[in-house]
């Protein structure tokens, strides 16, 4: 009851003498609303222990910001500070009117013209972490008064200790700049961190289903240690002992460097990885001895993260040389990003007294970028993975209908096999019955009817008959398709006939190519056909030449061989079909062999019979 | 003076042959048989330039006589009597050695001619029967299993493949530009490759199923 009475009263008396002070320094920005000051100077008392200190008071710039190792404090130690700033009412607009204010620590309060205004804090023992954070008091329509106003912060802190940068103007006006401020220094902290905690916990999972891949492990690890450290930028309270918590602020900054330099080591497949993961882990046992026991600087953490950190880089720019591609680039971009966080961070945004509330961190956003940069990279991959899957899918396929093709025609060309196996040994056994029946009887029947000097005509018939036979056989021999090699044939066992007849051979065969559909039937026609043609040669024609041969020719644009015999003997009626019925039935053998047969004859020069044999038939 | 020895089961072409034979005067018939078991010892006998032998007999297959007669190593002209010269038949005898074949129902003057011919050096061939030698001991085999013991040689090769088309002796020897004497010995040095690379390939058969043991 006596003490907020007595402390009024020194306010009240404090507030006297700094009336006799000079106004405080302050800029004017005009905005549409209204202008909008901000104190550049101010008069401080700075106390040790929570007590706020009430004389003292110096000039000094502003934002006052003291950092702990500035004063050779320690942290858990309470200090404590007050501001005052003074202004002419004057200088501000008619509007409502709202105080901010940003890097002022830890708890404080705000009064305007001995008038409490607003507090950060519900009670004393609060341990609240305001450094990082801005914040806004509308003020009052009452608040101020004509002519000299006054302000006064009073903070106190465990830790570092700070009346930070203050402004006035219209609500509106501040309050847009406050909400840019709040969002990215609180909001998109916190958010991108819990969302890298989430990016890390899905990592994990991943891990567990694929233990062989230890960059998840670490890069789970990774969320939670840099969840640790930016803990601190979006906190409210500290959540124990604000010495122990700074310490495991520091700790987590190195560790979770190196369990990003861990995950990305296994991530490009460094090798020796595990042995400089290992040795990065046990650096920090010392560091932590040297951090805690003797007191040392934050910096015997800092020096080496970004030592680190700067390696790291360094490896990833080699890494997306090597492998440009999405999955590399990404991550390694975002890895190439890193120090250029830590050198914004340090020199932009800290300014040379610490972070002073103008502009925002930005390596608080480290982790969750590369967290995206991996689920980016992890996204291509399982996209590629799908896509493999479906074209391994596809070639399976293709190789299952490919196998089932070459089965089906190895099982017909088995098939074949059999049946020509089957045909040939059929074929065989007709040879030999050929052979030892017909032909041996027919043979022994010509011998015996040349040595009892029978008739001519029976000698004739049973030579008609062998050679019949022959032919029969001849077209029983494989010649695949060889339709040259088959006529040839004939002209071998012609040849004494020939002889006998007086008749000279010309032979003018050119290389044909085979014909596909010359069996055993087929073969027996051509034979026929070119039989019947020499025989008509030799008993009508009274021909001294006999040209035989063939060539390739089309006809009607179809491939095929042309086959020829030509005499030079009487010729015979074309139109009456002189020689009987011998035409007639090669015409009938030359229909059944797709072919088309040809003849003309004349009495000057003999007699010309063609076969065109189609080396593809037309169904 | 040419000695022919003949083993044919038949009387009457035997008979036929034999006289044929006799009727030469540069002839002559040193023994006949009309079975395996009596051409078996006429072989082991011996004594004739020319053996005539006949495929089909009566208590085996003729075969195995020619190859009796190859294997002692004379120098002995063996001819297939045959009524087709169906290649099956004509090549089996060439790959056990012989050397040609008569037809049966050739004339007998023809036969005689066979007989000098053969003497002289010369082996007859059909076109078919070329034309499958032409497959079976082509010039480059190189994706053959067994490289060719006796492989063919160029000319030997283009000789086959002209009579493979029908053309005549004397046709080949007119575009080869050698005389029809060549073409025949060509065509007796083919049947001889014929059978030292079938007796080849029967040894690496045999080797490879393990009935031959490695020295």
């Amino acid at each position: 009851m006596l003490r907020p009475l007595l402390i009024s009263l020194l306010a009240l008396f404090l507030a006297g003498e700094a009336m006799a002070q000079l106004p405080s320094k302050f800029t004017t920005t005009p905005t549409e609303k209204g202008p909008v000051i901000e104190f550049l100077d101010g008069d401080f008392a700075v106390g040790n222990g929570a007590e706020f200190p009430a004389q003292g008071f110096q000039r000094a710039a502003s934002p006052n910001i003291i950092r702990v190792r500035d004063k050779n404090w320690r942290t858990g130690d309470f200090h404590s500070m007050v501001g005052r700033f003074s202004f002419d009412r004057s200088a501000l607009g008619r509007e409502p009117l709202a105080l901010y204010t940003v890097s002022t620590r830890n708890q404080f309060t705000v009064l305007v013209n001995g008038r409490e205004i607003g507090r950060n804090f519900a009670q004393p023992g609060d341990q609240v972490l305001a450094w990082y954070r801005p914040y806004l008091f509308p003020l009052a329509a009452d608040s101020l008064v004509a002519g000299r106003n006054w302000v006064e912060v009073r903070a106190n802190s465990q830790d570092s200790l700070a009346i930070g940068r203050i402004i006035i103007g219209p609500n509106s006006a501040i309050r847009a700049n406050y909400s840019t401020q709040f969002f990215w220094q609180i909001t998109a902290p916190m958010a991108a961190s819990f969302a890298m905690l989430v990016l890390g916990a899905l990592a994990f999972l991943f891990w567990l289903g694929r233990r062989q891949e230890a960059e998840l492990a670490w890069l789970s690890l990774s969320t939670v240690l840099w969840f640790l450290r930016n803990y601190q930028y979006f906190a409210e309270v500290t959540p124990f002992q604000m010495d122990v918590f700074n310490a495991l602020t520091v700790y987590a900054t190195y560790f979770a460097s190196v369990a990003t330099a861990a995950f990305y080591f296994c991530f490009t497949k460094l090798p020796k990885r595990n042995t400089i993961i290992l040795a990065l882990f046990l650096l920090g046992i010392p560091l932590a001895i040297a951090h805690s026991w003797y007191a040392a600087s934050n910096l015997v953490f800092y020096i080496p993260t970004t030592l680190l950190i700067f390696g790291v880089a360094f490896h990833a720019l080699f890494d997306v040389f090597r492998n440009p591609n999405i999955e590399h680039g990404a991550i390694g971009l975002a890895m190439m990003t890193v120090p250029f966080f830590s050198v914004y961070d340090v020199t932009i945004a800290n300014g040379h007294r610490g972070w002073n509330g103008n502009g925002f961190y930005l390596s608080v956003f480290g982790g969750f970028q590369y967290s995206v940069a991996f689920l980016i990279s992890f996204g291509k991959r399982a996209l590629d993975a799908f896509a493999e899957l479906a074209t391994a899918n596809v070639t399976l396929e293709q190789r299952i209908a490919e196998a089932r093709t070459e089965l089906a025609a190895s099982e017909a060309a088995r098939q074949q096999l059999v049946v020509g196996q089957a045909l040939a040994s059929e074929r065989e056994r007709l040879m030999q019955e050929m052979h030892d029946g017909i032909g041996s009887n027919l043979i022994t029947a010509l011998a015996v009817a040349r040595q009892q000097k029978q008739p001519t005509s029976t000698i004739k018939t049973l030579n008609r008959a062998l050679a019949d036979l022959k032919i029969t056989v001849d077209s029983l021999e494989p010649v695949e398709g060889d339709v040259v090699a088959l006529i040839g044939n004939l002209r071998h066992r012609m040849q004494g006939d020939l002889r006998d007849a007086g008749v000279v051979c010309k032979w003018e065969v050119e290389q044909c190519r085979t014909l596909p559909w010359l069996d055993a039937s087929n073969a027996l026609h051509v034979l026929r056909i070119f039989q019947e043609a020499i025989g008509n040669v030799l008993s009508h024609s009274q021909a001294t030449e006999i040209r035989i041969g063939c060539r390739e020719q089309p006809r009607e644009g179809e491939e095929g061989i042309l086959a020829y015999i030509a005499d030079n003997g009487i010729g015979f009626d074309v139109l009456n079909e002189a020689p009987g019925k011998g035409l007639a039935n090669i015409r009938a053998r030359a229909r059944s062999l797709y072919g088309v047969l040809t003849s003309e004859s004349n009495f000057s020069n003999g007699t010309m019979i063609e076969l065109w044999l189609p080396y593809r038939r037309s169904t | 003076m040419i000695r022919v020895a003949i083993i044919e089961d038949d009387p009457v072409m035997r008979g036929l042959l034999s006289g044929a034979v006799e009727a030469c005067d540069d002839m002559m018939v040193t023994a006949t048989a009309d079975n395996v078991a009596a051409a078996s010892g006429m072989i082991e006998a011996g004594g004739y330039d020319v053996l005539l032998c006949d495929l089909g007999l009566p208590d085996g297959n003729g075969v195995t006589l020619i190859r009796q007669e190859a294997l002692t190593g004379r120098d002995t002209d063996i001819l297939v009597i045959t009524i087709f010269a169906n290649q099956n038949k004509v090549l089996d005898a060439i790959r056990a050695g012989a050397r040609g074949y008569l037809l049966k129902d050739e004339r007998i003057e023809d036969c005689i001619e066979a007989i000098r011919n053969i003497r002289r050096g010369g082996s007859p061939i059909s076109p078919i029967i070329a034309r499958q030698l032409l497959g079976q001991i082509g010039p480059e085999q190189s994706n053959a299993p067994v490289p060719l013991a006796s492989p063919l040689s160029e000319r030997e090769y283009e000789v086959l493949n002209l009579l493979s088309r029908g053309f005549s002796n004397s046709e080949c020897a007119e575009i080869l530009t050698v005389s029809a004497n060549t073409i025949g010995t060509h065509v007796k040095n083919i049947y001889r490759k014929l059978e030292v690379n079938s007796r080849a390939e029967a040894l690496f058969e045999a080797s490879s199923h393990g009935l031959l043991a490695r020295q």
